[in-house]
């Protein structure tokens, strides 16, 4: 057990190299001048001479201060230096640094990650329990139907239908705010109770919209799991000596059937972090996924890097609880891998 | 019914090695591998629990025809399951209809006749974009300030939808549908004054494109990674193994939008094939892992160790032998790759990366109505469209998944 934990953390470390080189080697070939960005395109040339040498000196001690006049291989260093030290580096545009613009955004996005999982293991695992005890009867149908369905409505259409018609009065009526994560008379001497069911409001619709496409894909893994269970030898014996129906299905299948359950989270989670980009747009939620798409908006290079990277280090410490998680409950797995 | 598939498998092989061989052994065994099979006969091994349509030719000597309907046996079944599945039969119809759509889109929905006498001569105006033929669209008629529209025709043949998708009209801009003077612009208009319907015609053709452009990529990637890793095994499974599981893993839809973004100054062509590259490469993690799979399971099979041990390089063997066999599931994540990328797509044009603006696409509609709630047409019908042709992606996909691999029916 311990070995396979090692192993996988071993290996944690190529992958997160691997995403630093990618994510680098992006921003490196991408076309344009990074001092254009900072100093404007207007900053090339010049009418007269000395103005073409004042703006080119400026130019230089841009590009020095950056570090840009440097080989790529040690910008590249020097730029993963700065990660393993948690610096990555100064906005182009503010100048502050990008490890607190990211400290700032990233709660709202954790928030919601956290709260959409629950919410779609709390729906989706009594359905697929339901399905799959009751094969091919209406109301697995009826399920599996709705649900797919609801798997194939894009989310970014689901989010636009529900702030035109849920947050306002001009249709129906206002059912959600229309933005943001507070109330505008929202103040910090509000009670906790308050500003909690505030936020919460104001969470409700995201989450929604970011959740339902999870729900078919784990509720279809939990019914074929768990029909896969129930095939089993003990789940007969369980039955032929005479135990409660429920008593079969909950204590006995259910706990076998949620293993591989776990792993899905592992699949979830670079949907849900890259899908951040598009709900915390439509409902105007100052979360990493903004905090990314402003970045691109306006090129702020050093800012798209850390997101990326973050994100993509995020997701990867996800997957690798997931991993352990998996083996904790199922002993073989870490048994098979090391034999592997 | 996987045991059926390898038989089937088995049945293949010495046809296949018999049309190749140049090798006098090769030839000699599998003759006589095909006769043993004529005689013996696959046909009643075959667990087919359906009745066949034909009654086979057994007749011995014709061991060439028998074999060859044998082949077919398993797609004629899959097609027969997948025929039975309504919901998935209802996607490949829709499908079908939009492919149509987009490909008549010039027809449909322009602001040039399809067909015009002017001036004691006939033009096809529609046809401009076509290559080739795009001479006798008579361009040369109109001088700058004259539309197509302007002009006195001796007759003309006008599209049902007499806009395109790139018509400006700001006089005309936030139509709701039927709410302009004469009640032609159906599905209300954008803030340009554009059609909708007309951009939800010609929106059809990029989002099909590029969704079948972008997964034709990511199969061609997807196969060869996973079969060079199935196959070899080795360092070679480690590293393609290891860079699977690293995109697997990434918040992918990020790297698109980032490189998108970063070469939105490109050229409108270039943009568009870019997006298709991008989604291609980052969406080949899931074939790679099945192909790999597929090959495995396939590698120990006699009929491969046949083909290696009569001499045959490696990748005859895998084109010729292991691919026709792992093409069942790859076909099925064909089926939700595309649903996937014609999704993302729209993703990127839905937050103005995407497609130039310049052309309308379904996401870029939609985008619209994010800024302006009163105008609901611009919500719900683009929205409509992308759903519709990502659910019928997706039940195809089910279907296929249902009818070629039974063993998931419970």
């Amino acid at each position: 057990m311990g070995t396979y934990i090692l192993k996988r953390i071993a290996l944690f470390v190529p992958t997160l190299l691997a995403i630093t080189v990618i994510t680098f080697g992006i921003a490196k070939m991408a076309p344009g001048d990074p001092v254009d960005i900072i100093l404007g395109p207007q900053s090339q040339g010049g009418d007269q001479a000395a103005d073409k040498e004042l703006n080119e000196r400026m130019r230089q001690e841009v590009r020095e201060e950056l570090g840009l006049d440097q080989p790529v291989v040690v910008q590249y260093f020097s730029w993963l230096g700065g990660i393993l030290q948690g610096d990555f580096g100064k906005s182009y545009f503010d100048r502050k640094p990008v490890m607190g613009k990211i400290a700032e955004r990233i709660w709202p996005t954790l928030i919601m990650s956290v709260l959409s999982i629950l919410l779609a293991y709390l729906i989706a695992i009594p359905i697929g329990i339901y399905s799959a005890n009751n094969p091919g009867s209406l109301g697995d149908r009826i399920l599996s139907t709705s649900l797919f369905g609801l798997y194939s409505i894009p989310t970014f259409w689901a989010g636009t239908l529900v702030l035109i018609y849920l947050t306002n009065n001009d249709y129906f009526f206002q059912l959600f705010p229309t933005r943001g994560l507070h109330s505008t008379a929202y103040d910090d001497s509000w009670p906790l109770w308050k500003s909690t069911l505030d936020y919460l409001w104001h969470l409700a619709a995201p989450v929604m919209i970011y959740t339902y496409t999870s729900f078919a894909f784990i509720s279809r893994q939990m019914r074929a799991g768990m029909v896969e269970v129930i095939r089993q030898d003990y789940i007969r014996t369980a039955r032929a000596k005479g135990l409660d129906e429920r008593k079969v299905v909950y204590k006995h299948a259910l706990r076998n059937s949620l293993i591989p359950i776990i792993t899905l989270l592992a699949g979830l989670l670079p949907a849900l972090i890259g899908g951040s980009i598009v709900v915390e747009l439509i409902f105007s939620i100052p979360g990493m996924g903004k905090l990314g798409y402003e970045a691109l908006l306006a090129r702020d290079y050093p800012v798209i890097m850390g997101v990326l990277t973050l994100s993509a280090i995020l997701t990867m410490v996800g997957v690798l609880i997931a991993d352990l998680l998996y083996s904790l409950v199922d002993p073989r797995i870490a048994f098979a891998k090391k034999n592997a | 019914m996987s045991q059926g598939e390898q038989k089937k498998g088995d049945a293949n092989q010495p046809k296949k090695v018999k049309v190749d061989a140049v090798d006098p052994v090769a030839q000699d065994r599998s003759s006589r591998m095909a006769e043993a099979e004529a005689i013996g006969g696959p046909e009643g091994m075959q667990p087919s629990p359906l009745p066949r349509a034909e009654v086979p030719d057994s007749d011995a000597d014709d061991a060439e025809k028998s074999r060859a309907d044998e082949s077919q046996g398993y797609w004629k079944l899959v097609r027969r399951q997948f025929m039975k599945n309504k919901p998935a039969v209802f996607g490949a119809v829709i499908i079908a209809l939009i492919a149509v759509v987009a490909l008549f889109a010039d027809f449909l929905a322009n602001d040039r006749p399809i067909i015009c006498e002017y001036q004691d001569e006939i033009y096809f105006p529609a046809i401009r974009s076509f290559p080739l033929v795009s001479a006798f669209a008579g361009e040369q008629v109109l001088s700058s300030d004259v539309g197509w529209k302007e002009l006195e025709y001796d007759w003309a043949i006008w599209p049902p939808i007499p806009y395109s998708s790139s018509n400006n009209d700001l006089d005309n801009s936030f139509t709701a549908p039927f709410d302009d003077g004469d009640h032609s612009h159906v599905l209300g208009t954008d803030q340009l004054g554009r059609d909708l319907l007309a951009g939800i015609i010609h929106g059809a053709r990029i989002s099909l494109l590029i969704g079948i452009v972008a997964m034709g990529i990511a199969t061609i990637i997807g196969v060869l990674f996973g079969a060079l890793s199935g196959y070899f095994g080795g360092w070679v499974d480690m590293a393609i193994s290891r860079l699977i599981e690293l995109f697997l893993n990434f918040p992918v839809f990020f790297l698109i939008i980032t490189i998108v973004a970063f070469y939105q100054d490109q050229e409108p062509g270039q943009l568009i094939f870019m997006i298709m590259a991008v989604i291609g490469l980052t969406g080949w993690m899931g074939i790679a892992r099945l192909m790999r799979g597929e090959v495995l399971r396939v590698r120990n099979q006699e009929y491969v160790t046949a083909a290696g041990a009569l001499g045959f390089p490696a990748t005859k063997v895998i084109s010729r032998h292991v691919l026709p066999n792992s093409l069942a599931p790859v076909l099925v994540a064909i089926a939700f790759g595309i649903a996937s990328a014609i999704l993302t797509e729209a993703a990127l044009s839905f937050l103005g990366f995407g497609v130039p603006p310049t052309i309308v696409t379904w996401g870029s509609m939609l985008s619209e109505a994010r800024g302006n709630v009163y105008a609901w047409w611009l919500a719900i019908f683009p929205g409509l469209m992308i759903f519709l042709t990502v659910l019928s992606y997706n039940l195809v996909g089910d279907g296929l998944r249902d009818a070629t691999d039974p063993r998931l029916k419970i």
